[in-house]
């Protein structure tokens, strides 16, 4: 293992089992939420996880974090395999791996105050011994994300604040324990769009005050922009295409990530691309079609991608696209 | 602030739906037909002059309110006399005094029958109540913990087998059981026992507690355990327990710290009003094992149409349950702090 990857992901296939074809059928038949994922992740870099609903983007995340089990393949976590480990082997991975939740009105406890969810982590894993030095712990982390001054916030309770500032909380309890990693899973597809690019500049700033990586899924490429350094592109349980954001944003290879492109709206209109709408339904997760995954809905499929499962294949040093297209 | 304004709210709408509970009762008994004078006048031994004295004591011969003589048959009256004369104000001026009328039947203050009922019915029905709501909160615990296992399921056709148990049912059954495995049949007390020992009363009593306390633990827990499982199931799915997963609290702090006080809330609101009807006792389980609590009066006082004893009883279990309901909604508001401010 390298330390130059703080995260390294291996084949990584995550399944659910998805009940029998039919009541007394022998065979089951699976989910392919994650399908062999291959993800280096540099210290510090950010990379934005891109694809439409249901590709498998939150199984891959809670994967990592330990929160579901990895059915294959590997994850190294700093040089540590942890896919497999009991809950208190975990704990200190924990620590260093947080994640940021889709929807900050389901993600906070109705019960609890911001101070005591802000708290609560440290006091799980002994850190900021006594109660003032904890305080001060809780007040900076408040404060780093953006909920100024710490104390008009402490004392309510989630329903007294706006989505945004409830993303914001979700964001400090993961700040306060300090991660290297941070796992964001469509942290703000629940906002206002107002409140959207303030998250995340919050989530450029602290990537650029702390030297967190971060893990930025979305299904919409557009809210990533400036901020993340490399984009993967990912359909069906699979990366179909990965380089850093320039080259996916601006010569995408795989027909896919240019059709998901083709639809971001562009400020200036000479840069207008011709929109591509993909034909047909993404097809289920638990019959995969044969070939290539895309191929039914790919405007530009061939004979061949009927039959052949493309892996990526290199088109620059950073860049890969998993098409066959690639391999003439 | 907030809170002494959602407090006081509670309150005075409790005090608004007793006071009318209160008027309600009166006209109630008033509307329904028959009096005690009138169940006797078939007997021709029952004198004119003793009707009428009849009358007198149970202030029948006074109008029910002004404009109207009585109510069933409606018979109108003089609106221009004094209101203190009244049935209606009598009434009132009674229940202020804590006296709840004379019943018809013993022709003893009903107060007095209440209370002594009442005891019974606590001590029956409140071990019953509390025995399920512990039992049925704990199986509803495991069952959700160990959701969708073998264990689960079990818990959950136990619960809606026990719940739709037709009580008067099961207390037969239990009750020929208990018959041959040495205990007493029904009642409070063995007969001529009263001049023994206490510890041999307090056994005694606990003897006969036995077999309608089970039946009402095994009919009522169903409800809490079916409630509290889902409840339960509905908050560990719920993102913020994956939060807290991710945290780093372990399953034990999860249950503890986060599952457990959202998943009660549901079953503050079921106990209290359950809590509230335990004073109406259980009317089927009293008269199954003879036991001497309210509910029975009520069947009896039904059978006999001793309207002042159902008054009474109507009145208690109307405030016990307004009572009940307050103290739900208070403990809501110290539960779930999103209730003080909606
Ligand atoms: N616990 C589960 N059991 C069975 N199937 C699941 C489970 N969780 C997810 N899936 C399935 O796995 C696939 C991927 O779901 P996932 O939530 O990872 O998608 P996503 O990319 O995050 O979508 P979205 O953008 O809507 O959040 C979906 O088909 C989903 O139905
Ligand atoms: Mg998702």
């Amino acid at each position: 293992m390298s330390d130059e990857f703080i995260l390294e992901v291996k084949n990584l296939k995550k399944y659910f089992l998805a009940g029998r074809p039919a009541l007394f059928s022998r065979t089951e038949q699976y989910v392919h939420a994650v399908d062999d994922v291959d993800l280096q992740l540099r210290r510090g870099e950010v990379i934005a996880l891109v694809g439409e609903s249901g590709c498998g983007k939150s199984t891959l995340a809670l994967t990592l974090m330990g929160l579901e089990n990895a059915t294959e393949g590997s994850i190294f976590f700093e040089g540590r395999d942890i896919t497999h480990l009991t809950d208190r082997e975990r704990k200190s991975t924990r620590q260093r791996i947080q994640m940021v939740f889709q929807d900050p009105y389901e993600s906070l406890n109705p019960t609890q105050t911001i101070e005591e969810i802000v708290t609560e982590p440290l006091v799980v894993h002994g850190l900021a011994g006594d109660h003032g030095e904890r305080q001060a712990h809780v007040v900076r982390a408040l404060e780093d994300a953006g909920l100024k001054p710490a104390e008009e916030y402490m004392h309510r309770f989630p329903h007294q604040l706006s989505g945004g500032q409830r993303q914001r909380v979700v964001i400090a309890s993961a700040l306060v324990l300090e991660p290297h990693l941070l796992l964001a899973d469509e942290p703000v597809s629940m906002l206002d769009v107002s409140i959207r690019a303030e998250i995340i500049n919050l989530l450029a700033d602290l990537r650029e005050s702390r030297g967190i990586s971060v893990i930025f899924i979305t299904h919409d490429l557009g809210t990533v922009g400036y901020f993340a350094d490399r984009v993967a592109v990912m359909y069906l349980g699979r990366i179909v295409e990965i380089g850093s954001m320039r080259e996916v944003l601006t010569d995408p290879k795989h027909p896919y990530a240019q059709a998901l492109l083709s639809v971001i709206p562009v400020p200036n209109p000479r840069l207008r691309r011709k929109r591509m709408i993909l034909q047909g339904e993404t097809p289920n997760p638990i019959e995969l079609p044969v070939g290539c995954r895309f191929h039914p809905r790919c405007p530009v499929a061939m004979n061949i991608c009927k039959e052949s499962d493309p892996r990526l294949l290199p088109i620059s040093e950073t860049h890969r696209a998993a098409c066959l297209l690639l391999a003439k | 602030m907030k809170r002494y304004r959602y407090l006081l709210k509670k309150v005075s709408w409790s005090a608004f739906t007793i006071l009318f509970v209160l008027i309600l009762n009166f006209f109630l008994f008033r509307v329904l037909p028959g009096d005690p004078v009138k169940a006797g006048t078939h007997d021709p031994r029952f004198k004119k002059e003793n009707q009428e004295a009849m009358r007198v004591r149970f202030g029948l011969d006074k109008p029910v309110i002004n404009c109207f003589e009585t109510l069933n048959p409606i018979k109108v009256g003089d609106c221009w006399i004094n209101p203190f004369e009244t049935q209606f104000f009598i009434y009132i001026r009674n229940l202020v005094q804590g006296e709840l009328g004379i019943s018809y039947h013993t022709n003893g203050p009903v107060a007095d029958i209440l209370v002594e009922r009442l005891w019974n019915t606590l001590l029956l029905i409140g071990a019953g109540q509390i025995l399920s709501i512990i039992v049925g909160i704990l199986f509803g615990l495991f069952a959700a913990w160990k959701a969708r296992t073998v264990i689960d399921y079990s818990a959950l056709i136990t619960g809606l087998v026990t719940w739709s148990l037709p009580t008067f049912w099961l207390g037969i059954i239990l009750l020929f059981w208990g018959s041959g495995h040495g205990f007493p049949i029904g009642g409070r007390i063995t007969p001529g026992t009263s001049s023994y020992p206490l510890s041999y009363q307090i056994a005694d009593i606990a003897k006969h507690m036995v077999l309608p306390t089970l039946t009402y633990t095994i009919v009522y827990m169903g409800e809490y355990l079916l409630v509290m499982r889902s409840s339960l199931m509905d908050v560990l799915s719920e993102d913020y327990i994956l939060t807290a997963k991710a945290k780093g609290l372990s399953t034990f702090q999860i249950l503890k710290d986060h599952a457990l006080k959202n998943a009660m809330l549901p079953i503050v609101t079921i106990i209290a009003i359950n809590l509230g009807f335990t004073v109406a006792g259980a009317i089927q389980i009293e008269a199954v094992f003879s036991w001497p609590g309210l509910g029975g009066a009520v069947y009896e006082a039904l059978e006999r149409r001793d309207y002042p004893v159902l008054q009474g009883v109507f009145l208690l279990i109307a405030v016990s349950v307004v009572i009940a309901n307050l103290i739900a909604d208070l403990m809501y508001s110290y539960l779930d702090p999103r209730v003080q401010t909606e």
